[in-house]
């Protein structure tokens, strides 16, 4: 008898199901896109016949630069905002609130984001659009005569995804922050540390790696989000990931398409790299 | 010590804050909400009076009702194959170290990270190439192939917290594995099992890239959301918008509730 209690050697196979439906169906495609960037297309059908004009294409136009410096930008402006938003968040429900509502407040935050994008993205082009009530109150007040063009504009795009991205930020940091040791935030106020060193010196040091993990997604969003580039910032100025799209939906270009994505996932990898090896405000060795 | 240094608290200022975030959280589906029920053509502002017009109009809105038999028809699928595959792998894997074991459980995990625009592109591309039609049968597949890795995340701890006597027990008593498995584990594993198939189903049906990638002619409800944003919108689409919406939110909680009182 298997005294220790482990399991019978046959049930492994049961693993083997998910293993090769993961293979087949993510595997594989996600092998073929990397492929299709140097592969070209014959009518409508994808040749295995290599070639780097695909990329030639990719750094032919200064439009496609163009959006590449866009997608950079947005992201660079939401690591921003949501770094400040989000943290602050997270400390506000770490030091403000009393532990047995911080759950209670989570879950009411979260909630709004288990549904569809499209459907927050959609709230948010009424809540910017011309009639919509950021532009009545404005008027009301008498602080505009006219309604001010929000939607369909870079700034639209940002309040979209700082929208969700901060809520992620948060819960990265609350995570890591809600189990920081509170005596180590005791000695340092007893040994005369203002609450804002106490802040610089303990709790951000040892919250900033989960402040750059939550970075790192921030980077995912920026660079490959189109849904709220197109629903909220209009078509122009175009970012990088309206570029995929378009490859594939008005030219039906896919080896292009897979450049794109292919230029987009290295610039992922290049600045979560980046962000990733910052390095950390660091105090006298804690923890 | 400390109420004499801080001459001013900054308490207050943050849980002001905090309730100004959490009013800027539920703008847009506020915002939703109104126009589902304003009396206003343009699903906007000003206010013109309640009205359920809009959710009486969703029949009438070209192809809205086929997208939702697609949606929930795909979701229930996805919520099966997902869940099935998910918890065989989880019950294949109890209580096992094996080499190589990191690597396969990151590979599994991977596709939460991968950006979905990247899984439809790449999807598009494979069932081009093998001849697969667009369709729901490939939303079918390209959400299983999603959902399937997370059901095996939430279901993993549940099964592998079952106490390793019950199995040893079941056979000493004559069960075959297969009786052990459907008589004395799959009961214990319900609410672990129920919570993957919320989850996994909401999922499919608030998903848009990949279905919009690979739908073909067949709609999904985010997709003919999607296609109507484009074209000038009505307010039956805010009114579905606000179905759909607490339809997600009340399963989350269903889903949690399940989860929590699991009895494993």
């Amino acid at each position: 008898m298997r005294g220790d209690g482990r399991p019978g050697i046959g049930t492994w196979v049961a693993f083997l199901p998910l293993l090769a439906w993961q293979l087949i169906f993510y595997a594989v495609p996600f092998g073929l896109l990397a492929l299709a960037s140097f592969w070209q297309l014959e009518g409508n059908r994808l040749v295995p016949a290599w070639t780097l004009d695909n990329y030639a294409q990719v750094f032919s136009k200064s439009f496609y630069f163009g959006a590449w410096i866009e997608s950079l930008w947005l992201t660079l402006t939401l690591v921003t905002t949501v770094s400040v938003v989000g943290y602050a968040v997270a400390y506000t429900i770490v030091f403000c609130v009393p532990p047995r509502l911080q759950s209670i407040v989570l879950l009411a935050m979260v909630a709004p984001f288990w549904t569809n994008y499209l459907i927050r993205a959609y709230g948010w082009s009424m809540v910017l659009g011309g009639s919509g009530p950021v532009n009545s109150v404005l008027q009301a007040l008498g602080l505009i005569s006219q309604p001010m063009q929000l939607l369909y504009t870079p700034l639209a795009t940002r309040i979209g995804l700082t929208h969700f991205l901060s809520v992620v930020m948060a819960l990265f940091v609350y995570a890591r922050m809600v189990s920081l040791d509170r005596r180590l935030l005791e000695a340092a106020t007893d040994l005369g540390a203002s609450r804002w060193q106490a802040f610089r010196e303990v709790v951000l040091p040892l919250t900033v790696t989960a402040l750059k993990t939550a970075l790192a997604v921030v980077i995912v969003w920026g660079f490959a989000d189109f849904v709220t580039p197109a629903v909220l910032g209009g078509q122009n100025p175009r970012v990088f990931a309206q570029l995929v799209v378009d490859s594939i939906q008005r030219n039906a270009n896919w080896t292009l398409g897979a450049s794109f994505a292919a230029m987009m996932v290295l610039s992922i990898l290049f600045f979560s790299a980046l962000v990733s090896r910052i390095p950390a405000p660091r105090s006298q060795d804690l923890a | 010590m400390r109420h004499i240094r801080s001459r001013f608290s900054t308490r207050p200022v943050l849980l002001a804050f905090l309730g100004l975030y959490l009013g800027f959280v539920y703008v847009p589906m506020v915002m939703v909400a109104v126009s589902a029920f304003n009396h206003n053509r343009l699903a906007a502002l000003p206010w013109r009076g309640f009205t359920l017009e809009w959710f009486a109009n969703i029949p009438a809105e070209p192809g809205l009702l086929d997208a939702l038999r697609n949606s929930l028809l795909v979701g229930i699928a996805v919520a099966f194959t997902a869940t099935t595959l998910g918890s065989l792998a989880a019950y294949g894997l109890r209580r096992r170290d094996f080499r190589g074991q990191g690597a396969i459980l990151a590979f599994l995990a991977s596709p939460i990270a991968v950006p979905w625009v990247l899984l439809g592109l790449g999807f598009l591309l494979f069932f081009n190439a093998v001849g697969f039609p667009q369709g729901l049968l490939a939303v079918w597949v390209a959400h299983t192939t999603f959902a399937a890795p997370l059901a095996f995340m939430v279901i993993r701890p549940s099964v592998n917290a079952l106490a390793a006597n019950l199995e040893e027990a079941a056979s000493d008593l004559g069960a075959s594995s297969r009786q052990t498995f459907t008589d004395v584990i799959l009961p214990l594993l319900v609410p672990a099992l129920a919570a993957a198939g919320l989850l996994t189903f909401t999922l499919s049906l608030d998903e848009f890239i990949m279905a919009w990638f690979v739908s073909g002619f067949d709609y999904t409800l985010p997709v003919r959301i999607w296609s109507s944003l484009r074209q000038g919108v009505s307010p039956s689409i805010s009114a579905i918008s606000l179905i759909m919406l607490c339809f997600s939110m009340g399963i989350l909680v269903v889903a949690l509730a399940v989860y929590r009182r699991r009895t494993v």
